[in-house]
């Protein structure tokens, strides 16, 4: 039987050998204190899977080898397929880790949404995903790629993705936390128009250990309603014509909305559809912070890791929490969000 | 009898009045607080059901048949669940039982807020096969 490390090994050598043959294109990102090395394919055929990042603004580490390096590569022909994997083919049900491949050093997954796999090589400081066909995912999954290996790199370092948005104000970010509709995306994509900072409107990054909001991706993903409700925001979709059918999605640059790295984490809020025009806010409980936090987030993240309830409960507990009960006009939500993150100055 | 928990297969986290379980292997979670919150935090010491529901009796000064069918009940279902295995009847049991600090305390029955369904969630986009490679295969498609 094959071993984690042997297989973690052959996949390694796997991307190596099928970026080299078709041309790689490094590009540097960070997370909080996290320096990561995207390596991708690079070619007119495929779509840049880095779009999603912002860019670092720094030159590489001083230290490379505490760069972590994310490698993606792609294809079905024999020379480009990841080593046959050693598991059963039900082997990543119910959550996606293949449990017995992932140990302390080695960690391996399959999402079944992109049919791709995942693997992190601790020794390697590595981790890998192989797609089919990169030029195939649809705009949500270049919205918010390689968020499993994201995640899993961020739990080792104190932090945690949440399935959250957030805007700050001041330098102090407002967490929006909820389920899919609950209107994450329209407050905090109305936020940044607004003139907000913007740090995220589906998965974000928390780090307790310093209070901080991380971006993730500089994206949002929308649905037909929302973009009734913010038409200025059509005009950047990647995907109009296949809004109706998908969410339409955004890549922003920095004419649009002021994405930025990170800030103070000063509030949560949990959004949810309300009646009437005006937005109001009450006090909530840890309790339901928790429960508008966690299920997604572990849904989305398969499962997390073993640091994931600590992060998470350290992450609410020392901030305010409110309920957020969003009414139709778009200025009382806005006046809303600012009004929560200026009480926490 | 005491308990254990599979460190592989469970996290579990406790800060202030919350504790939140998880089991990495089905993605489902617990939170509770409260009484919920210090029963785990008992068991995870190694306490039986009745040396828990002396400790617990004695931190609320409660009655103690009371807190021992609420926690009989509460362990039943954590069992049920797969969070807790029955510990092996040699374990050694624990020296001192400890509880946080809290102001004030008022025994109600432990209750763990429960998400269950993980795995309709992740299967929000269900289609996928094993083609010829042998690899599982799907062509993306949106969701959400």
């Amino acid at each position: 039987m094959t071993s984690p490390e042997v297989f973690a090994d052959a996949v390694a050598a796997s991307c190596e050998a099928a970026l080299s043959r078709v041309g790689a294109r490094v590009e540097r990102f960070s997370i909080g204190a996290m320096s990561i090395k995207l390596v991708a394919p690079c070619d007119e055929a495929r779509p840049w899977i880095g779009r999603a990042f912002l860019p670092s603004p720094v030159p590489a580490a001083e230290a490379p080898d505490r760069e972590h390096c994310l490698a993606i590569w792609d294809g079905t022909r024999p020379e480009s397929l990841p080593p046959p994997r050693p598991w059963g083919p039900t082997a990543h049900e119910p959550l996606g880790v293949i449990a017995e491949y992932s140990t302390g050093t080695v960690r391996c997954a399959f999402d079944i949404h992109t049919s791709s796999l995942v693997v992190r090589h601790d020794r390697l400081n590595a981790s890998y995903v192989w797609v089919p066909k990169l030029a195939d995912l649809p705009a949500w999954a270049l919205a918010s790629p390689m968020r499993v290996p994201l995640s899993w790199l961020a739990n080792a370092h104190g932090m945690q993705v949440v399935h959250a948005a957030a805007v700050a104000m001041g330098g102090r970010a407002v967490l929006l936390a909820g389920a899919g509709g609950s209107g994450k995306s329209t407050t905090a994509l109305a936020c940044a128009m607004a003139g907000m900072a913007y740090l995220g409107d589906d998965y974000c990054v928390v780090e307790p250990g310093m209070n901080m909001v991380h971006l993730l991706y500089r994206t949002a993903k929308l649905f037909q309603a929302s973009l009734d409700m913010l038409p200025k925001a059509r005009a950047w979709l990647c995907n109009p014509r296949r809004a109706t059918e998908e969410k339409g999605v955004i890549f922003f640059d920095s004419s649009q909305v002021s994405v930025v790295p990170s800030a103070p984490l000063a509030a949560i809020v949990l959004p949810r559809l309300a009646s009437g025009e005006r937005t109001r806010i009450s006090r909530a409980s840890r309790r339901e912070a928790i429960a508008a936090l966690l299920p997604s987030t572990i849904g989305g993240l398969m499962g997390g890791t073993a640091a994931t309830p600590g992060l998470i409960l350290k992450a609410i507990s020392g901030v305010p929490i409110y309920h957020l009960m969003l009414g139709t006009d778009l200025a009382s939500i806005t006046d809303t969000i600012r009004a929560v993150s200026e009480a926490q100055s | 009898m005491s308990y254990a928990i599979h460190a592989r297969r469970i996290s579990h986290e406790r800060l202030g009045d919350e504790v939140i379980i998880i089991n990495l292997v089905t993605g489902a979670y617990y939170a509770g607080s409260g009484t919920a919150a210090d029963v785990w935090t008992l068991l995870v010491q190694g306490a039986s059901i009745d040396q828990a529901a002396e400790k617990l009796a004695l931190e609320y000064s409660g009655n103690f048949p009371t807190i021992r069918d609420d926690v009989e009940v509460c362990v039943t279902a954590l069992l049920k669940a797969g969070i807790l295995d029955q510990a092996d009847a040699a374990a050694a049991p624990p020296s001192a039982l400890e509880l946080p600090i809290i102001a004030s305390r008022e025994w109600k029955p432990p209750a763990f807020d429960e998400y269950t369904d993980m795995w309709d969630l992740i299967q929000l986009d269900p289609i996928h096969d094993v083609d010829d490679t042998g690899w599982p295969h799907a062509l993306p498609k949106s969701k959400l």
